[in-house]
């Protein structure tokens, strides 16, 4: 087990592309749940702090707003680059770059966090996920597990 | 002839999206209009042909704030319809499961989206620069309210532990009085809530509002009551269509309530409060006495401080729950499935939310009929408006503005459940 390792799927399964950040993480769960935490995360992102600000490793992931081609696949380190805000759409008050800006002036940042967010293009209410985006689940579950094991 | 425009195209710190938009010609308002341009969410239509054991989960996720809301509104409803009834240990464990909503719904508004309004900032990040243990003990409280949803509900969002009849899996004594520790740290801090919000300045500002609200004989209203006013309406929830009616207006995606009779009415902590102070805890009542506030409430500004007594009552409840706690033996009932309606309304957060459903001999949802709070309060927030201006014109308009959006978000709207939202717009001629 890789302690103080978590892994954060965001997102919500009834809302077409939406749903990836939350597929990814269940696929994650399936090949190394005895390795990491992993959590589904589908509310206000506030929330988001109390998951992680124990941790040491911290990854996130979500479907993001992009004028790039549905399926393009952005891999950031927040403590290091700054977040658009503009990428995030959230029903629920606080989006994840605010939260981030929140954990930042509250000194609640884990050690290391990235965000490996996929471009969608619907996310409407009981759509399917698009097949660019659904490609994505796997070629980031591979990274994202090649990534942990690198730490 | 003078005129004014008061407009916010993009309302913040609300869930959801909407706008208002308010016009004002030789001092009088002329027009008040909540714009809920978030596009309608058919979730209704969505449900048709579904079993009935997937409404739950499904109606859980119309809203990331409020699903427990959704949950009990959607198993009560098929309870009924099944003509089956949850009781005992069950149902006290579905209550736990509320209490850690309201827990973490009430604290998310008191401290991120409606105290910045009181303290004069434009977020709660802002506010976090200056009073970072504030915003750190806003959410620790919002955190027990998390450990109740995942213990109970098997996990801290969107639960998937419950099911019509009862739920999948039941905790045990002992994971109960582990999250009881936790819990008497945050009713502490509860207290402390209470405390401080009741010092903020509020603006006079007393309505008389129709309240409406869920009333229990024994307790404070969760998950089920009758449908009482605070003008004598005291009726089952089967009967709520007969009394209350939902209308298109052009302005907004979502619905309007009404009662048929045509009156606009409130429903949320404020409704809750009034109808049911005496039903509070010994605790909650004591402490609502002490910071000077009455058995009723009927400034909307105050509603930070409901919400805040609310939070303490919820802790207290839980706390309750899980000391007189027994495992039950079963996680859940047998149901026997038949062609039947069935009607469920529980207290969300924001207030009282209807659900109707009816289902064929398989199971399957034929109909189904979702009132969430928000639609029910957008015409008293619109008479709220209406009042609120007239007084307050002589203020600078982004000083009107402001505080015109702070009456909006008095109420905690859901938009996304109302469509399900807002952004305002001041037109003074």
């Amino acid at each position: 087990m890789l302690e103080n390792t978590v892994v954060i799927g965001i997102g919500n399964d009834h809302r077409g592309d939406d749903a990836f950040g939350l597929l990814t993480v269940r696929n994650i769960k399936k090949i190394i749940s005895n390795k990491v935490c992993c959590y589904e995360h589908s509310s206000d992102a506030t929330g988001l702090i109390s998951l992680w600000q124990k941790e040491k490793v911290v990854f996130l992931i979500d479907a993001i707003y992009s004028k790039d081609p549905c399926g393009t696949i952005y891999c950031l380190d927040l403590k290091k680059e700054i977040l658009p805000n503009e990428w995030f759409y959230s029903t629920h008050s606080f989006n994840i770059a605010q939260v981030i800006e929140l954990a930042q002036i509250l000194d609640q940042m884990p050690k290391k966090i990235l965000l490996y967010g996929v471009v969608g293009k619907n996310f409407e209410i009981g759509e399917k996920i698009s097949p660019k985006v659904f490609q994505a689940i796997e070629t980031l579950t591979t990274e994202i597990i090649k990534d942990i094991n690198s730490f | 002839m003078t005129s004014k425009t008061i407009k916010v195209d993009y309302l913040a710190r609300v869930e959801g999206e909407g706008g208002l938009y308010i016009k004002v010609k030789d001092e009088k308002v002329t027009e008040v209009k909540l714009k809920i341009f978030e596009p309608p969410r058919f979730f209704e239509a969505f449900l048709r042909g579904r079993n009935f054991t997937e409404v739950p989960d499904i109606t859980a996720r119309i809203c990331g704030i409020c699903p427990v809301a959704y949950q009990m509104s959607a198993v009560h409803a098929m309870e009924n319809a099944l003509g089956v009834r949850v009781d005992g240990q069950l149902r006290e464990l579905r209550r736990l499961l509320y209490c850690g909503e309201w827990i973490e719904s009430h604290t998310l508004h008191v401290y991120m989206l409606h105290a910045p309004d009181f303290l004069g900032y434009q977020s709660s990040i802002h506010m976090a620069k200056d009073f970072p243990d504030i915003v750190k003990q806003g959410l620790e409280l919002k955190k027990a309210g998390n450990e109740i949803v995942r213990v109970v509900g098997g996990r801290e969002i969107h639960p998937i532990n419950v099911r019509v009849g009862g739920f999948y899996k039941i905790p045990s004594k002992k994971d109960l009085l582990v999250l009881a520790e936790k819990l008497k740290r945050a009713r502490d801090l509860a207290l402390e809530t209470v405390k401080w919000v009741a010092k903020f300045n509020f603006p006079d500002f007393t309505q008389d509002y129709l309240f409406v609200s869920l009333a229990h004989e024994n307790e404070y209203p969760f998950n089920e009551g009758r449908i009482v006013s605070s003008n004598g309406l005291n009726i089952d929830i089967k009967e709520y269509e007969d009394y209350f009616v939902e209308e298109h207006v052009k302005h907004s995606n979502a619905l309007h309530s009404q009662m048929k009779t045509g009156e606009n009415y409130f429903v949320g902590p404020l409704a809750r409060y009034s109808l049911n102070f005496d039903k509070l805890s010994p605790l909650t009542k004591e402490t609502a006495l002490d910071i000077g506030l009455s058995k009723t409430c009927k400034n909307p500004f105050q509603s930070i401080i409901i919400r805040s007594l609310e939070i303490l009552y919820a802790l207290d409840e839980a706390l309750r729950i899980i000391n007189s706690y027994e495992t039950p033996e079963q996680p859940a009932i047998k149901l026997e499935i038949k062609s039947s309606k069935g009607y469920g309304a529980t207290e969300a957060p924001r207030g009282m939310i209807y659900h109707h459903y009816k289902i064929d001999d398989d199971g399957l949802v034929l109909e189904a009929k979702i009132v969430p709070p928000t639609s029910q309060n957008q015409k008293t927030i619109e008479r709220d408006l209406w009042n609120f201006v007239p007084d307050r014109l002589d203020l600078p308009l982004d000083e009107l503005t402001w505080q015109c959006e702070q009456a909006i978000r008095n109420y905690d709207p859901c938009i996304s459940c109302a469509t399900h939202y807002l952004k305002l717009t001041l037109d003074k001629e």
